[in-house]
């Protein structure tokens, strides 16, 4: 390592990431000279990969090695681009090229479990890779139960797109693109939490642009469970500027909108309220819980995500094992890419810490998410969040979201910096 | 937008001072106001907004910019 990239690196040990401790001692080389360390890392979405490439800058010790059954990972973040056509699948499709380039052992193979008390994985070519610390993040599963005659056997039909790789977003694509002129789109929502809060509403704007390019008498209608939802005024206004009368939004309580039933044959709904909702297109996103892998390894609560601690993101009562991404209960941040990324890097510099016998102080975290509304129309929220004790919280005096009041200019010039934050998002996780 | 990386120390806290107490100045009509800084500086005390800015100073300013192969474009 150069000087010019050790002083680089003790800057932010000493500032941004809050390692107080650990800067204050430097990290001794003589603590990894009798054994290097080794950091397994299960999962290589936005978290793993965070987790894995943060290790790699800040910790270049640690030998770290992702494990993940995919070597294509396209991107929820952005695939609201490819479902309306915006964009090709490519666009949003990344390798973990770069995270080998950076010395990441990167494995790609099934995962049939992991065993929480040995800190290892378990392949389903039998091999057991182990570390001094395991890392899971699994991202999220579905629940196949809860919308009668929506399991997983009906994706080819009625596709979820959240986001599932590139044969669900082409499916969807596709079925808008061989939709009559006139027809109807139907997306279900589930109720909180879910992953990325505003990507239902982005989904049924971007669908409504290209309605308006493609099929021009045609609508969306959005299904919630929720009585309000992300961005909300923000969309709403887009909604009415740009596509009056195309959107239709009917949410939870007040109109029984949740989906409890589904047709994938005939496309047809049927709403809490007793609706029966018939559909041209229809996209169904069921309601989550955390990745198979957590559940399976026990880390889960009733309520389906792994509860940990926040200023590490370890598993109480698990020595050892750590969760990042949307698997966890990190309320008041959402289930998104960027607090996924936020997440993992804090859990590397607490993994760093401890795996140098040190102990990282506390830090700030943020969540910043763009949606577009059309190709020239971005909106954003942002939050900055502090510990509290073991609990996360929002700081009161920052975050929202954008201004309600804004001109055509600054919502271009919001589009302009939501590919930007994809494009850094994606460098900062995947290199 | 000005590199992040390189940047000068009080240059940057005085910007982040600037996005927190929102006292940007775009009077000539030349820089328009932030869009999301706005709401994220003021998430930041003087001792972090310090450390952010000793980090960025101690990166090395890019050699070129890259291309624009931004998805959407």
């Amino acid at each position: 390592m150069t000087r010019r990239v050790d002083s680089r690196r003790r800057a932010l040990l000493r500032g941004v990431a809050g390692m107080g401790a650990l800067a204050t001692t430097g990290m001794a080389p003589a603590v990894f000279a009798a054994r290097r360390k080794r950091v397994v890392i299960a999962g290589g979405g936005f978290g793993g990969a965070s987790c894995a490439m943060a290790l790699r800058r800040f910790a270049p010790a640690i030998d770290v090695t992702l494990i993940d059954r995919q070597r294509e990972f396209v991107t929820g973040p952005f695939c609201n681009t490819v479902v309306s056509g915006m964009n090709p699948v490519a666009a949003i499709t990344l390798t973990h090229q770069a995270l080998a380039n950076a010395g990441v052992n990167v494995i790609h193979a099934e995962i049939d479990g992991v065993d929480v008390g040995a800190r290892s994985a378990r392949l389903a070519d039998g091999r057991q890779i182990g570390g001094d610390r395991l890392v899971i993040a699994p991202g999220i599963s579905f629940d196949w139960q809860a919308i009668d005659g929506y399991g997983a056997d009906a994706v080819d039909r009625v596709p979820h797109a959240w986001p599932g790789g590139a044969d669900q977003l082409s499916l969807l694509h596709a079925q808008l693109q061989a939709m009559p002129d006139d027809g109807q789109v139907v997306i279900t929502v589930p109720d909180n939490p879910y992953r990325c809060p505003p990507g239902p509403y982005e989904r049924a704007s971007l669908i409504a642009w290209f309605a308006s390019r493609h099929k021009p008498r045609a609508r969306v209608l959005i299904l919630d469970a929720k009585d309000h939802f992300s961005k909300e005024p923000l969309f709403r206004i887009g909604w009415d500027t740009l596509y009056p009368g195309v959107v239709e939004w009917r949410g939870g309580r007040r109109d029984g909108a949740r989906a409890v039933a589904v047709d994938v044959d005939a496309k047809r709904v049927v709403t809490a309220g007793g609706d029966e909702i018939a559909a041209d297109v229809l996209n169904v996103i069921p309601p989550q819980r955390a990745g198979h892998l957590a559940e399976h390894a026990g880390l889960t609560d009733a309520a389906g995500w792994v509860a940990v601690t926040a200023h590490d993101f370890a598993v109480p009562g698990h020595p050892g094992i750590y969760v990042v991404g949307d698997a966890t209960h990190a309320e008041p941040m959402p289930k998104s890419a960027y607090a996924a990324n936020m997440q993992a890097k804090i859990c590397a510099f607490a993994i760093a810490a401890a795996l140098g016998g040190e102990t990282a102080a506390d830090t700030k975290m943020i969540n910043a998410c763009y949606s577009l509304i059309a190709p020239d129309y971005g909106i954003s929220v942002t939050e900055v969040y502090s510990l509290n004790g073991d609990s996360i919280a929002a700081v009161q005096q920052a975050g929202g979201i954008s201004a309600l009041a804004a001109d055509t200019d600054t919502r271009r010039e919001e589009s302009e910096y939501a590919r930007s934050w994809y494009q850094n998002m994606v460098k900062d996780s995947f290199g | 937008m000005p590199d992040l990386a390189g940047s000068d120390e009080d240059e940057f806290v005085e910007r982040m001072n600037a996005f927190k107490n929102d006292q940007y100045n775009n009077d000539n009509g030349e820089i328009r106001p932030p869009t999301i800084m706005n709401r994220i500086a003021p998430g930041y005390d003087a001792d972090e907004i310090a450390a952010l800015a000793r980090y960025f100073a101690s990166m090395p300013t890019p050699a070129s910019k890259t291309g624009n192969d931004t998805p959407g474009r």
